[in-house]
């Protein structure tokens, strides 16, 4: 226990230090194994443990997802499913909010990101509502917020890195994560509305679209629906392996955005490079997880926690509650896939002990990460808008992230006493 | 911190880093095309590749430790920024020459590490536990890429020593 404390302190002394992620991690969990069994099994396991990673097949699920994310991004699908979304819902008050907030629903179900998200829907949304008068706040508020849901909705990232860290099943992961994802969409529609109905002026309705124009803009998504439905129905139906439907899905997404001439050689090769990059600057964090995991396996410590949770007489439902408010507190200075590759190795040991879920844990875990995007003072999300509004305080900012923060802690208390939000879809594969 | 930003695709690869870049490029696309030409002979022809996942591995690996050369010589490395816009001037400078010889010494290892690997396969001529192809090429050729990125990184810190790399010490979110 007192190495692991040592080693914690050292931790976060590099990361405040601004050392990486994944070589502090590396570092921490390299010199913990050697106190705890010497140099040589610490040089042996670190070596070992990243041979093993970076040419497991398995972790291949994570390049072709993102390498789906980025065609995606250059088919400029996220205009249609505005289009869309604003033709069913612009007309009424907070429509466009809504719109927006249905749109990041539906691309963050093809991109699996959540800053990639807030980038291209503040470009196609933001416009639109400055030009109705929409408040600032709800505004950024909104495209921030509706960012969060990249996180959850699969095929997200998160739940890919989850599973690969707990050898937890990745299609399950991505199959728990559709009934709260939808949850989100719904809540987050409904903070619209109850804010236009406090202060009607924060979001004038647009105008109404005719039924011909709503059907047609339906019939412009139909790339969106079948990529998610061809990735989900394969994983669910035994398909495709997760990697499998990674592969098809970038293949599709690829396909699709030839067939709309959105793709010229130049972006094709950008967005090649880019997921390539992404990958191994993910990946550079996966190893230091990874080695940081073995260092708190060898040590002992879940063990003693777990005694300490048990000891501590609580209940199941306490100990979440606690770890919730640890996660949400761990939030405002770490976020995104930083802070599960971070609590992954403490946690989940203790969730198992506990006999908790580990598809509920997960999903869990990432709908709290959702919510360190936009908690200040480092929420990812708020800062991308920042640079998007430059006319507009961060405090704007915040305050109109507000409402939606309150509905994420709303979810996550649903999720804790109503698990099957998260394990209904799962247990019917 | 940095996340994923594939809708802002950058425009490096304009620079003079072109062939590394293309190289990253090209595996993970190959990885791609064979996962999906995997699939397709499997249901299409009942005849899957018997190379395929094994081969999608390795290039995995070669995506990783050729990407991370990229990663590091653009200081594209997540961290975590919070005490970014506390330390300014001097002391920012000093943080970030630390922050590189950390880095560095951390690249090494890992190259060092796939060396070591490297040298026991060799002598032990072990091959893939899927196909059959030796382990070693794959180990030596991440040690070289990994030792490429300790090199880039070190570059990266004589610059920001001599005061040629501005970009390098700014904080993050500078609107912010």
């Amino acid at each position: 226990m007192f190495e692991v404390s040592i080693g914690m302190v050292g931790l976060i002394l590099l990361l405040l230090a601004r050392v990486p992620l994944g070589f502090s991690m590396l570092i921490v969990g390299f010199f913990g194994v050697a106190v705890a069994r010497g140099w040589s099994s610490a040089l042996y396991g670190v070596g070992t443990i990243i041979l093993e990673i970076a040419i497991a097949p398995a972790f291949v699920v994570l390049p072709l997802f993102l390498l789906m994310g980025a065609f995606v991004s250059q088919a400029r699908l996220s205009d249609d499913l505005y289009d869309a979304a604003y033709a069913w819902l612009g007309h009424l008050k907070g429509g466009l909010a809504m719109s927006t907030v249905a749109a990041s629903g539906g691309f963050a179900a093809v991109s699996g990101n959540s800053v990639a998200t807030v980038v291209t829907m503040a470009r196609v949304a933001l416009p639109s509502m400055r030009r109705y008068g929409y408040s600032d706040s709800l505004a950024a508020g909104t495209i921030a917020a509706g960012g969060t849901l990249g996180i959850l909705i699969p095929p997200s990232n998160a739940l890919i890195v989850y599973g690969l860290l707990t050898e937890t099943d990745v299609g399950k992961l991505f199959i728990a994560g559709i009934v709260p994802g939808i949850l989100t969409i719904i809540l987050y529609i409904a903070v619209v509305r109850i804010i236009v109905a406090i202060r009607p002026k924060s979001g004038p309705a647009g105008e109404r679209s005719s039924w011909p124009v709503r059907i047609r803009t339906l019939g412009r998504v139909w790339g969106v629906v079948a990529l998610f439905l061809m990735i989900m129905f394969g994983i669910m139906f035994g398909v495709f392996t997760p990697s499998e439907a990674g592969a098809m899905g970038a293949l599709g997404a690829l396909l699709f955005a030839i067939g709309r001439k959105r793709m010229s050689w130049r972006t094709l090769y950008l967005a090649l490079y880019d997921a390539g990059k992404t990958t191994a600057m993910l990946f550079t964090v996966i190893f230091g997880a990874l080695a940081l995991n073995q260092f708190i396996q060898l040590s002992g410590v879940s063990h003693v926690l777990t005694a300490f949770v048990t000891d501590l007489n609580a209940g199941t439902t306490v100990s979440i509650f606690a770890i919730l408010g640890i996660l949400i507190i761990l939030g405002m200075f770490v976020e995104g896939l930083a802070m599960i590759l971070l609590v992954v190795p403490i946690f989940v040991p203790i969730a198992e002990a506990m006999g908790i879920d580990l598809i509920w844990f997960g999903i869990f875990l990432v709908v709290a990460t959702e919510i360190s995007l936009i908690t200040p003072p480092v929420g990812i999300n708020v800062f991308v808008m920042k640079t998007m509004l430059k006319d507009v305080d961060l405090s704007t900012i915040f305050a109109g992230i507000m409402p939606f923060f309150a509905a994420d802690i709303f979810r996550l208390i649903l999720l804790i006493f109503f698990p099957a939000l998260a394990l209904w879809l799962p247990g019917l594969t | 911190m940095n996340d994923f930003e594939e809708t802002e695709l950058s425009d490096s690869t304009e620079g003079g880093w072109r062939p590394l870049n293309m190289l990253v490029a090209i595996f993970i696309g190959l990885m791609m095309a064979l996962g999906a030409t995997d699939v397709t002979l499997r249901y299409v022809f009942n005849a899957p590749l018997s190379w395929g996942i094994p081969v999608i591995g390795m290039l995995l690996g070669l995506t990783i430790f050729s990407g991370l050369i990229n990663v590091t010589r653009e200081n594209e490395h997540i961290t975590v920024g919070l005490l970014d816009r506390f330390i300014t001037g001097r002391a920012r400078k000093v943080q970030i020459v630390a922050v590189y010889i950390v880095s560095i010494g951390s690249l090494l290892f890992i190259s060092e590490r796939m060396f070591t690997l490297t040298v026991q396969h060799y002598v032990n001529r072990t091959f893939h536990e899927m196909i059959d192809i030796y382990n070693w090429p794959f180990t030596l050729t991440f040690g070289v890429l990994t030792g490429i990125s300790a090199l880039f990184a070190a570059w990266n810190l004589v610059r920001v020593l001599k005061g040629k790399a501005d970009e390098l010490i700014q904080p993050e979110n500078p609107d912010v």
